[in-house]
């Protein structure tokens, strides 16, 4: 999650991309913390989730669901739910403000959507993470329609190599994007991985001339 | 440490393009895939993940320079500095209850190597000693605080210099009007440096909803992409600043 505002891609193809974190702080003592982090991936469950995941556990294409949604500690949790819009994160902050439940929750995706879902359900922003995106020997990066993929997973699982795998295994007929996209998103631990929009990209790149 | 055994083995190929860092290669002499331990930072992406047909794909206990390297490359395993998995810490996702970043600082959140370049040990000590110059105040909670020797001259431990990482998290703060050193330096940096870096701002938002950072940062001619993290302000008990 300390990487998902650096995802790239088209403007248009980003804004298709929320990714909603909620967290406990190891300085905040709670109360029945399992019961809240339930209550708290109930909400994320419910409203169209592309990925889920769970730090104990792994995202949703690599464990058992049952596990994703139900296996938490008492001590501290990190869980994760995939949108592809606005309208569902709406909704969700709308139900964790009800809900009340003294976790924090962090919304990542294009900063003017995220505000104008926070307005529409009466919440101010609080403090923002801006990316200033890559620095340095930016030659060496894998070509950019690569990272478009590969840079939904911030802690750089998804391997480029893999990800052209499937680009070429899609043209020919041996995997669809939806099958490849879920096999990428295996490999993203955290569950970060925006299926839908790795499906469409991939799609649209197999479609493209061979990437070398 | 990821190994492949030799005996099960049988070249199928599979586990290569999953490797996060191309440290599997198939040795043609072998007729077998083997890992470059080099290049392998022990992210355990293939131990995870890879549908080896003969569970061909072990690990081997982890000496202290290769379990370094497992901690700042697979995001698992939680650090025993900041109690959570990864390589960064609680920073602005838990800021409404810890107040770390107030109003009037900035924080910057440098992943060095992110993405897919990496580094070693020296490198980020390079990048530490020249934000030391400068006098940035180092998140503590950090786990590349618990790996320095000497912070200030950004030296490594001995036994971990040339270690090779996907990448770390380097976390500091300074006043606003500080914003234009920190950036200077990151120009340095990228003009020096041998791999990159991906840089996340950290700011309060003002009550009318204004980031006065974002002014600095064009004032000084660096664009801010369009995707951000936001901090919702929903954490219990909110840390309210001046009453702390």
């Amino acid at each position: 999650m300390t990487h998902t505002h650096h995802r790239r891609g088209l403007l248009e193809s980003l804004k298709e991309d929320y990714v909603v974190l909620i967290m406990s702080s190891k300085h905040v003592k709670y109360e029945d913390l399992q019961s809240k982090f339930k209550k708290a991936m109930d909400i994320l469950a419910k409203h169209n989730p592309v990925n889920l995941g769970n730090m104990n556990v792994g995202n949703m294409y690599w464990r058992d669901e049952v596990d994703v949604i139900s296996n938490f500690s008492e001590k501290s949790n990190i869980i994760h739910g995939v949108y592809t819009s606005r309208g569902d994160v709406e909704r969700i902050l709308l139900e964790l403000k009800e809900a009340d439940l003294g976790l924090s929750v962090v919304v990542t995706g294009v900063m003017d959507d995220v505000f104008k879902a926070l307005k529409n359900v009466g919440l101010k922003p609080h403090t923002v993470n801006l990316s200033l995106g890559v620095w340095g020997r930016v030659e060496k990066l894998p070509r950019e329609e690569i990272l478009w993929i590969t840079s939904m997973c911030g802690h750089c699982m998804v391997s480029p190599s893999l990800t052209l795998k499937m680009i070429n295994d899609i043209r020919k007929g041996k995997t669809t994007p939806a099958n490849a996209a879920r096999e990428l998103a295996r490999c993203c631990v955290c569950g970060v991985f925006n299926v839908k929009r790795a499906e469409k990209i991939l799609r649209q790149l197999s479609k493209t001339q061979p990437i070398p | 440490m990821v190994l492949i055994n030799l005996d099960r083995c049988v070249g199928c190929r599979i586990c290569i393009p999953y490797c996060t860092t191309n440290a599997i290669r198939f040795d043609s002499r072998l007729g077998k895939a083997v890992v470059d331990v080099e290049k392998c930072v022990e992210c355990n992406t293939c131990v995870r993940v890879v549908p080896c047909p003969m569970d061909a794909i072990e690990v081997s206990p982890l000496s202290i320079g290769r379990e370094v390297r497992s901690l700042f490359s697979d995001p698992v395993p939680v650090h025993a500095s900041t109690g959570i998995p990864g390589r960064g810490t609680e920073e602005m996702k838990t800021n409404d209850v810890t107040g770390r970043f107030r109003r009037g600082e900035v924080g910057f959140a440098i992943d060095i190597g992110r993405p897919h370049i990496g580094l070693t040990f020296r490198e980020l000590g390079r990048f530490i000693k020249t934000f030391s110059e400068i006098g940035v105040i180092y998140e503590k909670n950090n786990p590349i605080i618990y790996l320095m020797k000497d912070i200030e001259k950004g030296e490594v431990r001995d036994d971990i210099g040339d270690e090779r990482i996907l990448s770390a998290v380097l976390e500091f703060k300074v006043p606003l009007e500080r914003v234009k050193d920190v950036i200077e330096r990151l120009r340095y940096l990228a003009e020096t440096t041998d791999t990159v870096f991906s840089i996340g701002v950290i700011s309060r938002i003002e009550p009318d909803g204004t980031i006065p950072v974002i002014d600095v940062l064009k004032e000084v001619g660096v664009e801010v992409r369009p995707t951000a993290k936001v901090n919702v302000g929903l954490g219990k008990p909110l840390f309210i600043e001046g009453i702390e």
